[in-house]
């Protein structure tokens, strides 16, 4: 078995594994799922679109905000507000989507930029349905049991690894499908795809608005992990730690995005507990991979083989 | 059958008449040559028909069909194809995965996201019989930003074909490119069907003379003469155009 | 009608504000295609330096010239450090630029630690006049001139000097204007440098109006987006339209519609760049 299954192998026992430790490092990897979904959700765009969004974190939010809404105020169940999270936070991309998608490059980087800035200024004022600077606090665990009960951080530990499992799992797929191979080829010439017969706007949209669902299950995760949602979780840098993380781990790969996560929820867990200068850190650090690593940790750790097709040749005349 | 048709088009970029007027009647299974010195609007009719830019003024028709505010990829599925001077491939995919992208354009399994493409043979058999064509079996994996020059050039015409266009633009299908390469491309367009009717911007007129049936000479964006290559080798307006002289 | 006189005086000096920050970001844009997410951090570290300068000194020009000159010199570091080595791939600049952002604010916080710093008015800017019924305070009414002192200056050297003749040549097409003998690097670094010295002007000025604290440089960054997105990347009479249309829009958001204030902002750009995506006068 390739290399590749073997790494998968591994994470995924380490992934299990967890359960078995201290609360405080169970909380963390379910961070590092929590970002690791944002983190792909954003890479189907930036890595297999080249749609580089800079403005995620408001499907993230909204995707929080949603759920934490209807739980407070409504008093929903946890699949009841999941499920109103990634509907707001799809609905949000559908519209902002039909705005965005018309551009590329660094016009679609402004513009979904200015537009998780308005989602940001949302929150911060619409202070009746968000509590503006305050946020919503108080979002209670689910109330059921997944193998653990959910209010103890192991079940809810398992419940983020399984949707963020699937979600990988999909992902995966659709990557390697007829329709990500056009969004592969969107990236690399917008215009020859045109001119060879696709319809590349729909493509643009669909992969914006798949893209904006997960990172709203995202926000869901997170709103119920930490029981809190403020519009930080919406502030444009959020989006720029997601971008780091897709970069960093590596984009246009399936593994990227779950390796970037777990190195800068660690990193930044680590170092701000050592120096009060982590963000300096960090700022070098996106520096460097800029520099000596675009292609991320997992480009640095595969030797860039392109999958070879080992189909049967013509036949010889 | 016209392949295409040109009714007065016009082109206008600010001040700049980059097509000025323009009307074509190409008949079905011609070789066509549009030639003219730089700047004579060339692309930007092959630009026009391809539907990356759209006319100012005037109409095109192709195989029957309206196409003159048409999105490009609607005007490829009616059976038009194009290939760019500007050697426009992806290249960080395969030559494999390029000729796949390109075989499936036309075709509803370009929608299908929930399986991988190995479940879909009938793809690469179709790309399969294209890389032996094109002498690319043995580069399939290669990543096409890896490729020579020629190679690639030979890539762009494939990619044209992938999508069983009935009427081609080829621009500049040899500028650049070796003579045996040249050759290579030559005989290929020799060896396409008169079903498909093609149309040729070309510099190279042993090129023009060894393939085509017809010449159309652009200058500044009009047409200054059309005819069969002898005639339009003999007329004092085209070598005016190229060599500046006064009659 | 005081009332929208008011605000449209304070409208005005705030859009002039943000010209001096959008015209850097536009021209940067116009000559090498880089949107400088850090421009925000030129902003925030002229206002400490500037606040810094006034206390040490007591003198607003000291303080203005400090700030402009130890911008522009990071400004010109920046570029030819390091982001001459990109070329034009979006994300290695956003990447790029967000380190420095992140590296910039926490030098910042570090050096001048968290709580919002104050640049006293001077003097002689202290106060108001009145006009008919109408108070302008002296200070913005000092802005409003400077920052139109600076559009016209920029568009006389633009449009009728052969520096500026070369600088429009070199936006239209870099590569043209390189092959006629223009030293387009030269003119690159220099006018970004110029653009960082005059968002260092912008913070020591601004300082007043926006405050200088952690957070500032996006703040303000993402407001100068909004007027290079309204105006047209590139185009500086596309800057100034942007820069007054987003600092009467601002100001009159907050007065009429306080919940809605960023939506009445921010709505606007997007609808703009949903229509005509190169902005008002923007260029490819």
């Amino acid at each position: 078995m390739g290399p590749r299954v073997g790494a998968a192998t591994i994470a995924g026992l380490a992934a299990l594994a967890v359960v078995a430790a201290p609360p405080f490092f169970v909380h963390l990897a379910t961070l590092v799922l929590i970002f690791a979904l944002l983190a792909m959700s954003l890479n189907l765009l930036i890595g297999y679109t080249g749609l580089a969004s800079f403005g995620h974190a408001a499907y993230f939010g909204a995707g929080a905000y949603a759920a934490a809404v209807v739980t407070l105020r409504y008093h929903a169940g946890f699949w009841l507000a999941a499920a109103v999270g990634m509907a707001a936070s799809g609905l949000l991309g559908a519209l902002f989507g039909l705005l965005a998608t018309r551009s590329r490059g660094v016009y679609f980087l402004l513009i979904t930029m200015a537009l998780g800035q308005v989602t940001w200024g949302l929150a911060y004022r619409w202070v009746s349905l968000t509590g503006g600077d305050n946020g919503l606090p108080g979002v209670p665990r689910p109330a059921f049991a997944l193998g653990w009960p959910m209010d103890d951080a192991r079940g809810f530990y398992l419940l983020a690894l399984l949707a963020v499992t699937i979600s990988l799992l999909v992902l995966a797929l659709v990557v390697e499908s007829p329709f990500g191979y056009a969004l592969r080829g969107i990236r690399e010439s917008e215009s020859r795809m045109r001119t060879l017969g696709y319809p590349v706007w729909g493509y643009k949209y669909a992969a914006f608005v798949t893209s904006t669902l997960l990172a709203g299950a995202s926000g869901v995760l997170h709103v119920f992990l930490n029981g809190f949602v403020s519009p930080v979780d919406l502030h444009v840098s959020t989006s720029a730690q997601a971008m780091l993380m897709v970069i960093l781990g590596g984009s246009g790969t399936i593994g990227g995005p779950v390796v970037g996560a777990a190195s800068l929820v660690l990193l930044q867990n680590v170092l701000s507990t050592v120096t009060r200068r982590w963000m300096l850190i960090l700022g070098v650090l996106y520096v460097l991979v800029v520099l000596y690593a675009p292609g991320g940790i997992v480009g640095l750790l595969r030797r860039r083989r392109p999958r070879a097709w080992p189909e049967r040749g013509p036949a010889r005349p | 059958m016209t392949a295409l048709r040109l009714q007065r088009v016009t082109r206008r970029f600010g001040g700049v008449l980059a097509v000025h007027d323009v009307s074509l009647e190409v008949p079905v299974g011609i070789r066509l040559a549009i030639i003219g010195p730089n700047g004579a609007g060339k692309t930007t009719l092959f630009n026009l028909v391809s539907g990356e830019v759209l006319p100012t003024t005037g109409r095109i028709e192709a195989l029957g069909t309206d196409i003159t505010r048409m999105q490009p990829h609607h005007r490829t599925a009616i059976g038009l194809g194009r290939t760019y001077q500007l050697t426009n491939l992806f290249p960080r995919l395969t030559v494999l995965e390029n000729i796949l992208l390109a075989v499936q354009a036309l075709e509803r399994t370009k929608y299908v996201a929930l399986r991988t493409w190995r479940a879909y043979p009938h793809l690469f058999e179709r790309a399969r019989d294209m890389l032996a064509r094109f002498a690319l079996w043995d580069v399939r994996n290669v990543p096409v930003a890896e490729l020579s020059y020629g190679e690639q050039r030979e890539l762009e015409i494939a990619l044209a074909l992938g999508t069983r266009p009935r009427v081609l633009l080829l621009d500049e299908p040899t500028a650049g490119l070796a003579p045996a390469e040249t050759q290579r491309v030559l005989a290929l367009i020799r060896d396409l069907p008169r079903t498909i009717t093609v149309l040729l911007i070309e510099h190279d007129m042993a090129v023009v003379f060894g393939v085509c049936d017809h010449i159309v000479v652009l200058d500044h964006g009009e047409v200054v003469a059309t005819g069969t290559p002898e005639e339009v080798a003999r007329d004092p307006r085209v070598q005016q155009v190229y060599l500046g002289t006064r009659v | 009608m005081t009332f929208w006189a008011t605000l449209s005086i304070n409208g005005i000096a705030f859009g002039m504000l943000l010209f001096l920050l959008g015209s850097g970001l536009s021209l940067i844009f116009g000559v090498m295609r880089i949107v400088n997410l850090a421009h925000g951090s030129y902003y925030l570290l002229g206002a400490y330096l500037g606040v810094a300068i006034m206390r040490a000194t007591g003198s607003f020009g000291l303080a203005i010239l400090g700030a402009m000159g130890s911008m522009f010199v990071l400004g010109t570091l920046m570029q030819r450090g390091f982001l001459v080595r990109l070329g034009t791939n979006v994300l290695s600049q956003v990447l790029l630029t967000m380190g420095f952002l992140l590296v910039l604010a926490d030098l910042s916080l570090w050096i001048w630690g968290g709580n919002p710093q104050i640049l006293p008015i001077p003097p002689a800017l202290r106060g108001s006049f009145a006009v008919g019924e109408v108070i302008v305070p002296v200070y913005r009414g000092f802005v409003t001139a400077i920052g139109g002192g600076l559009a016209l200056a920029l568009w006389l050297v633009l449009e009728r000097t052969r520096l500026g003749a070369q600088v429009r040549a070199a936006v239209d097409d870099p590569e043209i204007a390189q092959a006629m003998g223009i030293n387009v690097p030269a003119l690159a670094t220099v006018m970004f440098g110029l653009g960082a010295a005059l968002a260092g002007l912008g913070g020591v000025l601004g300082s007043p109006f926006l405050g200088v604290y952690p957070g500032a440089d996006l703040d303000v960054l993402t407001l100068a987006f909004a007027v290079v997105i309204i105006g047209g990347l590139g185009s500086l009479p596309g800057t100034l339209a942007g820069s007054l249309f987003v600092g009467l829009a601002d100001n009159l958001g907050k007065a009429l519609l306080p919940e809605l204030s960023y939506v009445t902002l921010f709505a606007p750009m997007a609808l703009i760049l949903a229509v005509r995506p190169r902005g008002l006068f923007g260029r490819t």
